[in-house]
């Protein structure tokens, strides 16, 4: 039984799912979906947007229920449409979220005494390095290759198995960050500016395990299942 | 009789730690409040004995505290003058307890405010050892280097980390050195 609750539905309204499940609005815009789709089912709005209802529907699942699994691997065009929104994840990440909290922390930093607010400040930027790192291997040579995997075209000695042993974790940082500044940070300055950013870490931190889940459990296993059609044709 | 002795039969004294390591000194100053330090000034380095305070800068300046010399070996009196207070091999039980009395009397008023505003939020479950080894793995050393300096094993080493991560909150060896850092265990400078 998943939390007592039953999983979305395509035929749930969109607005009462947002209502009881509010961090699912982070996903539309990476499906290209827009606020204001007013009383319309999840079907609807999907079809609206030409979006694939299933896929939407066991990534707000896999974003709203702690122990769901997806019941099903991807189709072709399922695992091309989601290579779309993980691409749109990264930018989301990079340039909206990290860039946003790399300035609260810069104030921060600068409030407190120098010599602390250089460490916070060389944490935070050895932990951008690396999630820049971290998205770029996965542009770079996990998506090309399944792309290509896709088309039928040449592989290579890389395999999906590879990305899923190395696939590092992100997250343990900023969960560190957010232990510092609540339990260690010195000092009691920009006491609201610290309260905001931890919310804006909060929110992150969670955004970013269930990326992660979404790449484990949906993108790696349909891989390694077309990887297995490959082998077989 | 022994200084541990001697402290130990002194009614109003505690003795927070013995330690033959200056970060654990300092850390025990800032995060046990410890108001008097007691050190055999040899084990400074010679070129940093003319400036006995700064071998102890991630003391904050708030925080004060009295160091005592204990000479066991020929000091010179420049280096001496330095301390608020000077032991002798030779001093009888009544001699020494009058010096850590008379530091302690010296004082000046702590103002609370501030000291308290400045301390360091360190987390005070973690036992010495864990605090070495948390000093060691923020400083950037394998578990293998840690065992090997610590004399234990490296599953030692292990279940010491687990017990640290637990306590401070913290996974990361990037966020264990913040928060050595940040708590003066160690210097930006200590670190591989």
């Amino acid at each position: 039984m998943i939390q007592n609750r039953k999983l979305f539905a395509a035929d749930d309204k969109l607005a009462n799912v947002v209502a009881e499940f509010h961090d699912i609005i982070l996903v539309f815009p990476r499906f290209g979906i827009n606020l204001g789709f007013g009383d319309r089912s999840i079907a609807e709005v999907c079809k609206m947007y030409g979006v694939d209802v299933n896929l939407f529907l066991m990534v707000c699942n896999i974003y709203s229920f702690e122990d769901y699994y997806p019941e099903s691997f991807l189709n072709e065009q399922q695992l091309k449409s989601l290579i779309d929104y993980l691409l749109k994840s990264h930018r989301y990440y990079l340039d909206e979220r990290v860039g946003h909290i790399a300035n609260h922390l810069m104030h921060i930093a600068n409030s407190i005494e120098p010599k602390f607010g250089t460490i916070l400040r060389k944490f935070f930027d050895d932990y951008r390095a690396e999630v820049v790192s971290h998205f770029s291997y996965e542009e770079e040579n996990v998506f090309p290759y399944i792309e290509s995997l896709l088309e039928g075209g040449e592989r290579g000695t890389f395999c999906i198995r590879q990305f899923e042993e190395n696939h590092s974790n992100i997250e343990d940082k900023l969960d560190d960050l957010i232990n510092i500044i609540v339990k260690y940070l010195p000092g009691d300055s920009l006491p609201r500016e610290r309260t905001s950013v931890l919310f804006d870490l909060f929110r992150l931190s969670k955004d970013l395990k269930k990326h992660a889940l979404i790449e484990d459990y949906l993108l790696a296993p349909s891989v390694e299942a077309l990887e297995d059609r490959r082998n077989e044709e | 009789m022994g200084m541990t002795a001697i402290i130990g039969s002194m009614p109003d004294v505690v003795l927070v730690e013995r330690t033959s390591s200056i970060e654990l000194a300092q850390s025990a100053i800032i995060h046990n409040r410890a108001e008097i330090l007691i050190v055999e000034p040899h084990i400074i380095d010679y070129s940093s004995r003319n400036n006995i305070r700064n071998v102890f800068h991630n003391i904050p300046s708030t925080l004060s505290y009295s160091i005592i010399a204990i000479a066991s070996h020929y000091t010179e009196r420049d280096v001496l003058k330095q301390f608020d207070g000077c032991i002798e091999l030779s001093d009888s039980v009544g001699r020494i307890e009058e010096v850590l009395r008379q530091c302690r009397s010296d004082e000046k008023p702590k103002d609370e405010a501030v000291a308290e505003s400045s301390i360091y939020a360190m987390n005070e479950d973690l036992s010495e050892r864990e605090l070495e080894v948390l000093i060691a793995v923020a400083k950037g050393l394998q578990n293998k280097e840690i065992a090997e300096t610590l004399n234990i094993s490296v599953h030692t080493v292990m279940s010491h980390r687990k017990n640290i991560i637990a306590k401070t909150g913290i996974k990361s060896i990037a966020g264990l050195t913040v928060y050595a850092l940040m708590n003066g265990l160690i210097e930006e400078s200590a670190i591989k």
